[in-house]
């Protein structure tokens, strides 16, 4: 927290933080969904 | 003949997959509240609000709450805490005179000398005595064991700045310590029912509830939609929703702001209490019955969108019969279509779940180390077993034909094992149920667990929607039935 941040600007920016980590998040979770996927599907692949 | 039966029957499998493709979607908008949220009309207001607290018999934690509340981060004087005493026979008034002499100015108690009419009764009486004067310019409605955190009320009331927003509500966390199996449960699902979804409702700018435990109203919003709480349905938070937006005003989640709750932690109490929710749902369905995808009455209630997902999360068991039907059906007609209808519905069942467990961990990473294991097997662990079977039958069926002596008319393990997966869709509903019957006949906490954890909590909440459809069905009467709180609710940061 800077000196000159009031009460209000502290919160705000920090849940700023908190909404944009989840939309990082999502892109990772998203993408390790994708690999489980194409990982399976080689899986079955190769088994085969 | 059996062309059109094929048909009909994968179709069937087909809409029993809308909630599952419904959930998925809106998890898939939860990452866009970064960049379509509220926070850019928010401005540093903090309006003078009166917090009103319906209590009937919460002696043994009516006195946290108050705690809580009076150690806000927020100007000094600009709340006030109307604990509106429902005809209480415990210990309630007395520690209400205490707080009284403790936070004078500040805590006021409203004694009704006749009660038992219901939470949105007894809010009413608050209302109606808040509303009489003009100091309060936003309302704060909320459960009496209801944990603020400091800076829990200064989050939500920077919404009301906007004059376009009604009302704002907050994340909900259960918040009992210690904790048991159940409690966990709701913590996990809290995750995914409230700071998930109600994100990507704000996305797309339509919100399906303002939680009961702490829902903020500016004053111009409770005059619009009455002055008062609707009484004839049990869900009165979701109907203060609905006509908060339909009057025009915007309902607003902020995912960041949180307080804590006390839930059950027995399978019947939360029978109860969902039961109530539910049948509440079914009885708001009805009386908004000329809202649904009519989107030139409202265009956020009343889009397509809003509607599927509505009626998806409703319906959701009775769309699990229906797969559990189409593929028992196509597996008569022929066994190669029903499997690989089958294999749709469980590739699909894999993804979901993986990406909203995996998603909702990171969304809430406090709970999730608390209740990662409910979060894991949340749809049971013989569900999850048939994933895993269906992923690598041919390693797991010689292994059971070693052991199954069923041949009698050409059945193999494996046609045994797939009618059992494709029946179990519906069936560990009637497991959960069997749960809560085992419960109340008194068995062991810890064998009850097992049998939870085995038959998931998430088909025990589709057991529960089931009842609610049944009993709403049959017109059972259905009374205002509190749930009991202990006072084991912490703020567990």
């Amino acid at each position: 927290m800077t000196p000159s941040q009031t009460e209000f600007e502290r919160l705000l920016a920090a849940d700023r933080r908190v909404e944009r980590r989840l939309f990082w998040g999502e892109l990772i979770a998203l993408a390790c969904v994708a690999a489980s996927v194409l990982w399976t599907l080689g899986f079955l692949h190769f088994r085969v | 003949m059996s062309q059109v039966e094929a048909i009909v029957l994968f179709l069937l499998v087909v809409i029993g997959m809308t909630p599952m493709v419904a959930s998925f979607v809106q998890f898939l908008f939860v990452g866009f509240h970064s960049l379509r949220n509220h926070y850019g009309s928010c401005r540093d207001y903090t309006p003078r609000v009166a917090f009103i607290l319906p209590a009937w018999n919460e002696g043994d934690v009516i006195a946290s709450s108050i705690d809580s509340l009076m150690s806000l981060s927020y100007p000094a004087g600009a709340w006030r805490i109307y604990v509106v005493d429902d005809a209480s026979t415990d210990h309630t008034p007395a520690i209400l005179r205490d707080k009284m002499q403790q936070y004078p100015g500040s805590v006021f108690h409203l004694r009704r000398e006749v009660g038992g009419q219901g939470k949105a009764h007894t809010l009413n009486h608050g209302l109606s005595v808040v509303l009489a004067d003009d100091w309060a310019e936003a309302v704060m409605i909320m459960d009496a064991d209801v944990l603020f955190e400091p800076t829990t009320l200064r989050r939500m009331a920077r919404h009301l700045a906007d004059p376009n927003v009604g009302a704002v509500t907050a994340y909900v966390k259960e918040g009992s310590y210690p904790g048991g199996l159940i409690n966990r449960c709701v913590a996990f699902e809290y995750i995914t029912a409230q700071a998930a979804a109600r994100r990507a409702q704000n996305v797309f700018g339509v919100l399906a509830c303002l939680a009961g435990g702490a829902q903020l109203h500016s004053r111009a919003n409770l005059v619009a939609i009455g002055g008062a709480i609707d009484t004839t349905t049990l869900a009165e938070d979701t109907y203060t929703t609905f006509k908060t937006q339909l009057s025009g005003r915007q309902a607003v989640f902020d995912g960041n702001a949180v307080v804590w709750a006390e839930e059950p932690d027995s399978v019947a109490a939360l029978w109860k209490q969902r039961l109530r929710w539910a049948r509440g749902n079914l009885q708001l369905t009805s009386a908004f019955r000329n809202l649904w995808f009519r989107p030139d009455i409202h265009p956020g209630l009343g889009s397509a969108a809003f509607g599927v997902l509505w009626f998806s999360i409703m319906l959701t068991p009775v769309c699990m019969i229906m797969t559990t039907i189409g593929l028992t059906g196509l597996q008569l007609l022929n066994p190669a279509w029903a499997w690989a209808c089958f294999g749709v519905v469980q590739r699909a069942g894999v993804i979901v779940f993986l990406f909203e467990t995996l998603f909702s961990f990171l969304i809430d990473p406090a709970t999730a180390r608390r209740a990662w294991f409910e979060g894991f097997t949340f749809p049971g662990l013989i569900s999850l077993a048939f994933m895993i079977v269906f992923f690598v039958p041919r390693h797991v069926f010689p292994f059971l034909d070693a052991f199954m002596a069923v041949d009698p008319h050409g059945w193999t393990s494996f046609d045994v094992l797939r009618q059992c997966m494709y029946a179990w869709i519906t069936l560990c509903m009637l497991a959960a149920w069997g749960v809560c019957r085992l419960e109340k006949a008194g068995v062991h906490p810890w064998l009850r667990n097992i049998l939870m954890v085995c038959v998931g909590y998430g088909p025990l909440m589709c057991a529960i929607s089931f009842s609610a459809l049944a009993t709403q069905w049959r017109k059972t009467e259905l009374q205002w039935d509190k749930t009991v709180k202990t006072g084991k609710a912490r703020m567990l940061t």
